[in-house]
């Protein structure tokens, strides 16, 4: 004892410096039946006579912490259509516990503070390696409940059918609850010989179930396009004769909720007028006739005698955009 | 000649044997008169008959991840003579990680030192430090820590105890 003491003392100078400190993480949990022991050493001399001991082992088993955390995947609500079918709300459950657990899962409709109750809500498990919601993926069996494993995750659809009916704007929440098939008790709560490796289960922090709410919401965009015209003829009036000019104005507007995407507004010559060139404006501002975006969206299209403005991606509730653009009568 | 030859030489080596016997029997009894022994323990809240919530220390047989395990270590002089240069060493268990400045022991009576190495070097707890790839260093953490050693700075008197450990958790 005493010579393997003062040998690691004089090894210590001749370890390699890369051997030294070298971290081996230990990420995973502690599992549970491991048993984990401690024994001090005690070195010290006598009358200048060095004496090594050791002490007795203390003996710690590790018992099955049974815990679940449910989140939402959806940065937002669903939006959705009403009768719409198949709208996929998706949620992460993950086994935060230290064994192997089976967890119950269920879906409440009936949340408060929401507009409307989705028709049906049916529980999906993904299981076919294809991100998101699909035909391959595994109908939920309260017979046979998922068992995750330690600090592992399953993503869980929740696949609801739109009652028509509904409006722009109206809500409707979902709640996925997973609780524990082994305990469900205050956090610290132990079930005899419940837990793998014959342990007990603990109830942890979660208490062994843990919910989340996701939603849908009724979200259908409307877009609406107003034209008018105003003729100013050469003598100062406004009859449409020839060598007067019109002046057309569209207008685009976006209501309800969400986003209407790729707006493109074309809009011909009439017949027996011309187009006046570098009439074209957008929220009053003149745009080329060329079709060079990104310097402006419109152009004039001599091939199809028309405009084409390109408004792109609008934003439920704004403003409305305004374009103008002129000819004259033949 | 021969004769007296050889009792001197059998004396010579019994007494020999005597002086190593007894030599050996001090090692045992200085062995054994300080005595070492670990426990591990858990707090619990409890209410007292004034209402008030208390900490009670148990034995801990039984754990999960996350909960804090006390570990105490008691050195005993038993004997009859003082025990110098105490130095009391324990592997923090892998499966339990260091609860940072949880080290406790005779205050200003001894020097902590840690290892974050499985026990090859040992430096106080600011320069301790744990190599990451490429040959990058840093800081260790507390989770980093594989052993504590306490030195005492002065004597264990003979008739004496101290008590020392520190905290940890369950991974």
């Amino acid at each position: 004892m005493t010579i393997s003491k003062y040998y690691k003392t004089a090894l210590r100078g001749l370890v390699p410096l890369a051997l030294l400190g070298l971290v081996t993480p230990v990420l995973a949990l502690t599992a549970p039946g491991e048993a984990i022991e401690n024994t001090a050493s005690l070195d010290y001399t006598v009358d200048g006579s060095p004496v090594s001991t050791s002490s007795n082992t203390t003996t710690t088993t590790v018992q099955e912490l049974v815990d679940v955390d449910v989140t939402l995947v959806d940065t937002a609500d669903v939006p959705v259509a009403p009768g719409d079918t198949d709208q996929v709300a998706t949620f992460l459950v993950t086994n935060t516990g230290n064994g192997d657990e089976a967890y119950l899962l269920s879906v409440d409709t009936a949340v408060a503070g929401d507009e409307f109750d989705p028709d049906t809500s049916t529980i999906f498990i993904e299981s076919d390696g294809v991100p998101g919601y699909s035909a391959g993926d595994t109908l939920y069996d309260p017979l046979n409940p998922p068992i995750i494993g330690s600090e592992e995750a399953i993503t869980v659809y929740v696949v609801s059918d739109i009652p028509t009916g509904v409006i722009n704007g109206d809500t409707a929440d979902v709640e996925l609850t997973a609780s524990s098939n082994t305990i469900v008790d205050t956090p610290g709560t132990a079930s005899a010989g419940d837990g793998d490796a014959g342990t007990d289960a603990v109830a942890g922090s979660s208490g062994g179930d843990d919910a989340e709410i996701g939603g849908y919401v009724v979200s259908e965009v409307v877009v609406t396009f107003n034209k008018t015209q105003v003729i100013s003829d050469p003598f100062g009036g406004s009859e449409p004769v020839p060598g007067a000019t019109i002046t057309y104005t569209l207008e685009v507007t976006v209501s309800g909720s969400g986003t209407a995407t790729g707006i493109v507004l074309s809009d011909p010559i009439p017949v027996n007028t011309t187009y006046v060139d570098f009439s074209i404006t957008l929220d009053g501002a003149a745009q080329t006739d060329a079709s060079d975006s990104p310097t402006d969206e419109a152009e004039f299209d001599v091939g199809g005698d028309q405009i084409v403005v390109t408004l792109g991606d609008i934003v439920a509730g704004g403003v409305a955009q305004v374009v103008t653009f002129q000819v004259t009568i033949d | 000649m021969n004769t007296l030859n050889r009792s001197t030489v059998a004396t010579a080596f019994k007494t020999g044997l005597g002086v190593c016997c007894l030599l050996l029997a001090g090692f045992a009894l200085a062995a054994d008169d300080l005595q070492v022994t670990i426990t591990s323990q858990k707090e619990i809240l409890e209410v007292n008959e004034q209402g008030e919530q208390v900490a009670r220390r148990v034995p801990v047989d039984v754990a999960v991840p996350g909960d804090e395990i006390i570990y105490t270590v008691a050195v005993n002089n038993s004997g009859a003579v003082e025990a110098d240069n105490v130095v009391v060493t324990d592997p923090v268990p892998a499966e339990m990680a260091y609860i940072e400045s949880s080290v406790f022991g005779p205050i200003g009576g001894m020097s902590v030192t840690y290892s974050a190495d499985g026990g090859v070097s040992y430096l106080p707890r600011g320069d301790l430090i744990v190599v990451i790839a490429s040959g990058e260093v840093r800081q260790a953490s507390p989770a980093d820590i594989t052993h504590i050693r306490w030195q005492l700075k002065s004597p264990l008197l003979a008739g004496t105890a101290v008590q020392l450990g520190y905290r940890a958790k369950v991974r």
